[in-house]
């Protein structure tokens, strides 16, 4: 948590996200911070409040309390598409996609393009159009999918529609990229993939906030980690900082973070 | 044709060598079904396809009757099937997209008499025809609006729902008409049902053309028929991806609900009286949603299509008119209607289980 001036305030950064579900508190007066072209990792155990986070700032959960900025201005997002006006795209973990659309119509869902003239007055879409520029999107982000339209992607592999929903959050972010989850359906050749993905992404210039439970990822991955415990933020540090073995122990609460930030890693039961 | 051929996404950079690279890259020139498989799984493909099975047992049917009958062919008998289709018809092309959209709409019969009563209100007191007409398809968009307002923004589901305002007016046309039927006795509001438009076609075959015309236009070629589609395949899914849910439920139940209010107009019309009873018989609901399902659109939402329900409610219309040409009890239409109605699902069943593709 550097507390540094830089020239250019921070992509997003986030102060006291508070969030209620009946008497199960999701998020506790959760503040983070993500600077342009970086890569956070989120972790976390079961419950402990990650998904709520990345949701809020995805505009799928409306925050109780709190306040959100995006580069140094005060917003509110009361759904996805606030969000993603402002170049926040969310690849969620189940997806979200329609079953029954093919790859170019979920690709376009929601933003589909309008033919010009009379037509516009009805909602015609410009089907030719979408799928001329689909093909090239895809290309250009060096993804491969078969079958881009004419098929429903619930009769892609799990990879396929996996790729499917990060090329529809590349093909639209311009600032952010939200991946919930984003290899837990996943084999090894195919995660890694997505890893990769993410790093294209942020060479782009592109921040990417990133929720996993899986560590290695996380560190391999990450520039600075979240840790979440019991809907509060308990650590945030640069990766470098970190291990495996001390990042485990921040999210089971093993480890108090003062102690893992002092990076003395000889101490094992400071508790918590 | 179930299996999907397993080139799992990969992005070339991340692992050239195992996937060949970019030499993989979709080929946009494809129109994305891949037919690669022998003629037996196309043609089987073709069987459990609804868009296929459907023309051809309609075409059969038709065949038969056509040589085996020495009434059916002809330009009257033919322009008596359309003509008797007309009015669920026009109702039941856009009982499509309410279906489509996952929901299910159990009041256009309801519908149909509130928008005679009101067409018989406005003509009494003095209103011209058309007006009168504007009146009543506008009673059938509020009812509607209700139904649509109740099931998008209260989230309460489509079937109760439209039970209840099935109930609800079919009980107030009772009130209202204290349970007789009244005759409408203008002339000018009569002959709409009995003028033809263009040569032998009648206004109310035409009126049923132009439904399923703009009824298709709407699903396939608009960005609401898109949303209708997402919506039916997984509402939070289209949420999520910025379809406005809300807004196009509550639309889609407001174009089915004006849509019967242009077939009650012509039911008034045609028999030239409104009687609640009519409402209380709900055969004609039973048609229009056996025309839907019949026609391929799956009950749980997402899949469907405009076409199918025309050529549905088209094969009712033969059967209903073929069994009186062949002197087969009337009795039996039931019969033929439900059995038609089983070999429907069941073939869509076999279809998603066997994973079939078939482009939305």
């Amino acid at each position: 948590m550097s507390e540094a001036v830089t020239p250019r305030p921070p992509l997003i950064e986030a102060r006291g996200l508070s969030k209620n579900y009946g008497t199960i508190v999701a998020n506790d007066a959760v503040g983070v911070e993500v600077r342009h072209g970086e890569i956070v990792a989120i972790v976390g155990d079961n419950g402990a409040g990650k998904s709520t986070l990345a949701k809020m700032l995805s505009g799928a959960v409306m925050p109780d309390a709190g306040e959100i900025r995006i580069d140094g201005q005060q917003v509110t997002l009361r759904n996805p598409v606030e969000a993603r006006e402002r170049g926040i795209e969310t690849i969620y973990q189940d997806l979200a996609m329609a079953p029954n659309l093919d790859v170019a119509t979920n690709l376009y869902l929601g933003r589909e393009r309008i033919r010009r003239g009379p037509a516009r007055l009805f909602g015609v879409v410009d089907r030719k159009g979408m799928r001329a520029e689909v093909s090239g999107h895809l290309k250009e982000l060096d993804i491969n999918i078969p079958k881009l339209w004419g098929t429903p992607v619930e009769s892609l592999s799990g990879g396929q529609r996996q790729s499917v929903a990060i090329a529809r959050a590349l093909v639209w972010a311009s600032k952010l990229v939200i991946m919930d989850e984003p290899t837990a359906a996943l084999g090894v050749k195919q995660s890694a993939a997505v890893l990769q993905i993410a790093k294209n992404i942020r060479d782009k210039g592109i921040s990417v906030v990133i929720i996993s439970h899986i560590l290695p990822h996380v560190l391999e991955l990450a520039d600075r980690i979240v840790v979440l415990r019991h809907g509060r933020k308990v650590a945030d540090v640069s990766a470098e900082e970190l291990d495996e073995h001390k990042l485990i122990e921040l999210i089971v609460g093993l480890r108090s973070p003062a102690a893992a930030l002092s990076s003395t890693d000889s101490s094992k039961e400071e508790g918590s | 044709m179930s299996t999907t051929p397993a080139t799992d996404y990969v992005p070339s950079s991340a692992v050239k060598d195992e996937t060949g690279g970019a030499a993989q890259a979709a080929p946009p020139a494809d129109d994305g079904s891949n037919r690669s498989d022998g003629v037996g799984s196309k043609l089987r493909a073709l069987v459990l396809r609804p868009d296929f099975a459907l023309p051809i047992v309609t075409l059969l049917l038709f065949l038969y009757l056509t040589f085996g009958n020495e009434f059916f062919f002809s330009e009257r008998n033919l322009l008596n099937i359309t003509q008797a289709v007309a009015i669920v018809g026009v109702a039941a092309a856009f009982a499509t997209i309410v279906v489509v959209s996952g929901g299910i709409d159990l009041s256009p019969v309801v519908i149909f008499i509130m928008a005679g009563l009101v067409s018989y209100w406005a003509l009494n007191q003095g209103m011209p025809v058309p007006v009168a007409i504007v009146f009543a398809v506008g009673v059938g968009g509020a009812i509607g609006l209700v139904n649509g307002l109740l099931i998008a923004v209260g989230n309460l589901n489509p079937f109760i729902v439209t039970l209840g305002t099935n109930f609800l007016f079919t009980g107030l046309a009772f009130v209202l008409t204290d349970g007789e039927a009244l005759v409408i006795e203008d002339d000018g509001f009569r002959n709409i049902a009995t003028s033809d438009l263009i040569g032998d076609l009648s206004m109310t075959t035409v009126v049923m053309a132009a439904s399923f015309a703009v009824a298709w236009f709407i699903l396939r070629k608009t960005r609401f028929g898109i949303h209708v589609f997402a919506i039916g395949g997984d509402a939070n899914a289209a949420r999520l991806s910025g379809v406005r849910v809300t807004r196009v439920k509550t639309l889609v139940y407001v174009v089915a609900g004006l849509s019967a209010g242009v077939a009650g107009v012509m039911l008034a019309a045609s028999s030239g009286s409104v009687a609640p009873f009519q409402a209380t018989g709900q055969n004609d609901l039973l048609i229009i949603l056996a025309a839907v399902i019949i026609g391929g659109t799956a009950l749980e939402g997402g899949r469907g299509t405009v076409i199918g329900t025309l050529v549905g409610i088209l094969l009712l219309g033969i059967i209903a008119n073929g069994l009186v040409l062949e002197d087969v009890s009337s009795f039996w239409q039931p019969v033929v209607v439900g059995t038609l109605l089983l070999i429907a699902i069941i073939l869509d069943e076999v279809r998603r289980r066997t994973a079939l593709k078939v482009a939305r």
